[in-house]
């Protein structure tokens, strides 16, 4: 029969393995991130790499996050007309639509593609790169991958995430107004004038503003578990997962954090 | 051929290097001689890359010295190993070519690097140097278009390019046909006879002999015997002769 103090010993290693595991891949993030922020002046020195990875990350998903607002802020205007309907409150769904998609839900979405598709495509991109050893040439080359693979896609994704939001703000209202003209009987003029009046200035760029950080704290994580990748190409599959899940979970969970603090502040 | 008492261009001392908790080199010496190709013969898992690897910084070691030019690796910062780096080449097993780039621009990748040649300098010496090694002509095609062999030719030619003093060949001629090994080897004992210095990781015994100067056995974390090629016939070492045998995995 085991001792107590045997038994402890085993709780305490099932325990703090996991500890130990999550605290060393915590360090090795941070040390990718203070990389990345001494790297940010050399790599500003290239803004051509910088423009190309805002093509490849930014503009080519201007689309899916416009159609994924667009179905977003109809879905919205009609589930809420027909909800306010009942109470004589259907002139009220512009105000919603607008202040649900700006604050919320286009930022979030926007975010939430982007992590999907150009993470997962940052992801299995430097896991390839791993596996075939490109990464361990660029620093047997002399370079710094930081500086010459993770600062473009961060920065271009922190510049690009407000651009993709707005188109996201924008085609969310557009897909709320005419889903309300089509099926809810709300004037065109009467919808905008309402959309107008619930979006402020100071909503609109912090909302743009928080998915700056949230883009490129994708770009990082992507990065980081990209760069992680050990195991062949089998390896890069469970990478690319692997980068979509903990980005999409980021956002939601810093989405809410930031929430919580806008609330608490009162804005 | 090279001499007893030649000049020590890279000297390890009591290296350790260890994978997660397993411990891959312990207490290794080894000195290389400028001018030489050393072959690094050891059975699978023994740490032959893994020794390369820590040479240019890629591994860190956890202990020990190497030396190169009397300059000790171990204590550089991130500056110091890019300068080192400069000094050093490293041709890997799979070729290692950046596939986003044409094989021009993989070659002159690391002149951008390092050096302030103008476009038109850099695209002549990447010419230049696939002239060199044989493949002509070929500047405009990705990695993705050429064979194996010719990518570990040209991943050999990018290691050239800054004209490494210490060249680390890792399984050159790992998966090529008769004749693409044969052109490898043809293109390492050029470079050994233009005075290049090498270290040569490889399981190919007849490219060994017929390239390398000593051969070098590594075994249970250490490099158990180093002996000259021109001995091997007279009085080969047994575990080498093992090995070469094919009597040790």
């Amino acid at each position: 029969m085991r001792s107590p103090a045997h038994a402890l010993r085993i709780v305490l290693v099932k325990i703090g393995e996991p500890l130990a595991r999550g605290g060393q891949v915590t360090y090795e993030f941070l040390v990718l991130f203070g990389d990345f922020l001494r790297s940010i002046p050399a790599a500003l020195k290239s803004p051509g790499v910088i423009v190309e990875r805002f093509f490849s990350l930014i503009v080519s998903a201007w689309l899916l996050v416009a159609i994924t607002s667009f179905a977003t802020g109809a879905a919205l205007a009609l589930q809420f007309g027909q909800g306010m309907s009942r109470f004589g409150g259907k002139l009220y769904v512009p105000n919603i639509v607008a202040f649900a998609i700006v604050r919320a839900l286009g930022p979030v979405f926007a975010c939430l593609m982007v992590a999907a598709r150009s993470g997962g495509g940052v992801a299995a991109e430097l896991g390839s790169m791993k596996v075939t050893q490109q990464i361990d040439a660029l620093k047997a080359l002399g370079a710094n991958p930081t500086e010459k693979l993770v600062a473009p896609i961060v920065i271009a994704l922190a510049l690009g995430m407000p651009v993709l939001t707005f188109i996201a703000d924008v085609t969310g209202i557009t897909g709320g107004l005419l889903a309300a003209t089509g099926s809810l009987g709300i004037a065109p003029t009467l919808y905008l004038q309402k959309t107008v009046e619930s979006i402020h200035t100071m909503e609109l760029v912090i909302s743009l503003a928080k998915t700056s950080i949230f883009g490129a704290s994708i770009g990082l994580i992507a990065c980081f578990i990209g760069m992680r990748t050990t195991t062949g190409t089998s390896g890069i599959g469970v990478a690319t997962t692997s980068a979509i899940v903990a980005a999409n979970i980021f956002v939601l969970i810093a989405d809410l954090l930031v929430t919580k603090v806008l609330w608490m502040l009162q804005w | 051929m090279v001499k007893e008492k030649s000049e020590v261009l890279l000297s390890i001392h009591n290296l350790e290097t260890r994978f997660g908790s397993r411990t891959i080199h312990h207490g290794l010496d080894l000195d290389v001689y400028r001018g030489e190709l050393l072959v690094l013969f050891g059975g699978s898992g023994t740490g032959k890359s893994t020794l390369l690897r820590a040479i240019i910084g890629l591994d860190k070691a956890a202990g020990g010295s190497i030396k190169l030019e009397d300059e000790e690796l171990s204590e550089l910062d991130d500056k110091g190993w890019r300068e080192i780096r400069r000094k050093i080449g490293y041709s890997f097993q799979s070729g290692a070519l950046f596939d986003s780039l044409t094989v021009g621009e993989n070659l002159e990748y690391p002149l951008r690097e390092f050096t302030k040649q103008s476009a038109k300098e850099r695209k002549a010496a990447a010419v230049a140097m696939l002239a060199r090694v044989g493949l002509p002509g070929i500047e405009g095609l990705y990695p993705s278009e050429l064979s194996g062999g010719m990518q570990k030719r040209v991943g050999m030619a990018r290691t050239l390019m800054l004209d490494p003093a210490l060249i680390l060949y890792d399984e050159p001629t790992a998966g090529l046909d008769p004749a693409n090994s044969k052109m490898i080897a043809e293109l390492m004992r050029e470079l050994k006879e233009s005075g290049k210095t090498g270290i040569l990781v490889t399981h190919d015994v007849p490219c060994a002999l017929s390239v390398g100067d000593r051969i070098a056995y590594l075994h249970a974390g250490k490099i158990s015997v180093v002996q000259k090629r021109s001995d091997l016939d007279k009085s080969p070492d047994e575990r080498i002769s093992a090995y070469m045998n094919g009597e040790i995995e």
